[in-house]
């Protein structure tokens, strides 16, 4: 399989991420935030590395020519 | 005067001028007006789109559901939409953008009547368009009035609502006939910078009050454990899924294709897909965050924004005026690009398509533009000021048809097999749909969801969309190699 439509697959596990339905009932408060909240920012933070890896690693090169 | 009235008009002011400043270096063509040249740089793309993108919702309304439903607002709105926004920007934005240059597009209506070469198919999605628009703009005309009179006193003598709606109009109309695109979109830049600090600063400021972080969350933790975890039913899993499909809806908004097609180079979007989730934490955290800390003072229910509660308890003044510039900066920074999106899809598809069969002089175009802006303002502001508060619970059904339009937009990018029947067949079947679910829901409490399985309309919108989509594509004639060819260059 091609390394654009592997792609393709990336937004199927982000998804599992999203959906952590494992820690919801997870009543700790760390660094001074609810356990999910926390987790979710994290993940924010996470989906943040890896657009900056798509972008550089799979940016279409057609977009860049005049 | 009111402080909070000054710290307003002194934002308003700034903002015009920073709109008035962008008429130095417009040109006069269609294209200057309508997309800035396509010329703008990665940092105000970034700014501006992320301006576009956010409403009145996200720190009013975000706010308000994290009192009521505590923390897993974040998860539902906004962790999902830094998931699904930046992807759909990477496939979906940047590719319009390419096309729209290569082919020289300016609105959606346009690409998709020729894409599809149809008539019908052009006609059908700006009915659908400027229909889902009307609700979004008429939140933020009515919010904007709303909020400055709470914050300047309420019953107690607050500026009366139409008095901000006014200004706030007024203002828009100014700044935007002056420059077009550059201005709305140099405009937004600053207020993305302005809403980001405001809520930065409006957190830093009322926990400090509860004295830290850890001891507001502790303390709320006492009286409302619920709030701080996510309810672990399947109801609960079907919103969390449902909700991953409304931030679809950036794949539609006419207002953010506008910003695309604006775009200096391919390039320029990358620093918008990398960052788009961190601004999105910087935004909505602080928001969530108050929204459930203020349990603690305010307990439900209560009347009137619960972030305008917390400020005017707890420190008032200048504060509650950087709020009001806030609130403003997020309003103006969407409403300007609706109204300028609704009038750009109206000149170009209605006037100067029908009307003169696309033979337009440029300077026609951009006076058009002008014209349909002030009046669709003007009839924005009217409107807004006979609807009663309904008219919030319209946005996320407005979302909701926005998100249940992406997959034609998929579609018309990635499929060559996609037919303009088949869009036809789609765009019908949401709108179909869209009107059942909403007439069955106008007697239901609280939040509707289907057959109160937890799923969202959308959920049901877009398989409705895609099913109709390809059904109908498959059974009727592919598109002829002379469009696909124009469409899906060999590369």
């Amino acid at each position: 399989m091609g390394h654009r439509k592997r792609i393709l697959f990336l937004p199927l596990g982000l998804v599992a991420l999203h959906l952590n339905y494992w820690m919801w009932d997870d009543a700790r408060i760390v660094l001074g935030l609810p356990a999910n909240l926390l987790y979710h920012v994290i993940l924010s933070l996470f989906l943040s590395a890896v657009m900056f890896v798509l972008v550089h690693r799979a940016w279409p090169r057609y977009l860049d020519e005049d | 005067m009111n402080p909070v009235l000054g710290v307003v008009l002194l934002y308003l002011a700034v903002v015009l001028g920073i709109g008035v400043a962008a008429k130095r270096v417009l040109r006069g063509t269609a294209e200057d007006y309508f997309l800035a040249s396509r010329s703008l740089g990665a940092t105000v793309l970034l700014l501006s789109i992320f301006g576009t993108h956010m409403t009145a919702f996200t720190i009013l309304g975000a706010s308000g559901e994290a009192h009521r439903g505590g923390i897993s607002v974040f998860a539902l709105m906004a962790s999902s939409s830094a998931l699904v926004v930046p992807l759909v920007f990477y496939f979906v934005g940047t590719r319009l953008w390419w096309l729209g240059k290569r082919l020289g597009f300016i609105t959606q209506v346009q690409f998709f009547r020729e894409r599809y070469q149809s008539e019908v198919v052009g006609l059908a999605l700006f009915v659908v368009l400027v229909s889902l628009l009307v609700p979004y703009v008429l939140i933020g005309v009515k919010g904007s009035g709303d909020v400055l009179w709470a914050l300047t006193g309420g019953p107690a003598g607050g500026v009366p609502p139409w008095v901000g709606s006014f200004l706030m109009c007024g203002v828009i109309f100014i700044y935007v006939i002056q420059g077009g695109m550059r201005s709305t979109a140099w405009a937004n830049a600053f207020q993305t910078l302005v809403f980001m600090s405001v809520a930065a600063i409006t957190l830093l400021v009322i926990v400090r009050e509860y004295g830290g972080l850890e001891t507001a969350m502790r303390t709320l933790d006492a009286s409302r454990p619920d709030l701080l975890t996510i309810e672990k039913t399947p109801r609960q899993l079907g919103r969390m899924v449902s909700y991953l499909l409304i931030p679809l809806s950036a794949g539609v908004f006419p207002h953010l294709f506008a910003n695309w097609l604006s775009a200096k180079s391919g390039k320029t979007f990358r620093p918008t897909i990398v960052l788009y989730p961190i601004c999105l934490v910087l935004v909505w955290v602080p928001s969530v965050v108050l929204g459930a800390l203020g349990n603690i003072d305010f307990p439900p229910p209560i009347e009137g924004p619960i972030l305008v509660l917390l400020i005017l308890r707890h420190s008032g003044g200048l504060l509650a005026g950087l709020l009001a510039a806030g609130v403003f900066a997020v309003i103006m920074g969407s409403l300007d690009n609706q109204a300028f999106a609704a009038g750009t899809l109206f000149t170009q598809d209605i006037v100067r398509h029908y009307g003169f069969h696309d033979g337009l002089s440029e300077r026609g175009q951009v006076l058009t533009g002008r014209l349909f802006l002030a009046a669709f303002l003007a009839v924005a502001l009217f409107v807004s000021l006979a609807t009663s508060r309904t008219i919030f619970d319209l946005g996320v059904w407005s979302l909701s048809g926005f998100a249940a339009l992406f997959p034609i937009a998929v579609a018309s990018l990635y499929w060559r097999r996609s037919t303009g029947a088949g869009v036809v067949a789609s765009i019908a079947t949401v709108a179909v749909l869209w009107i059942i679910f909403f007439l069955d829901s106008l007697g239901s409490r609280g939040e509707y969801t289907v057959g109160e399985t937890g799923l969202l309309p959308v959920a049901f919108l877009f398989a409705g969309a895609v099913v109709s989509l390809v059904a109908v594509s498959l059974l009727t004639s592919p598109p002829p190699d002379r469009v696909l060819d124009r469409f899906f260059p060999a590369r």
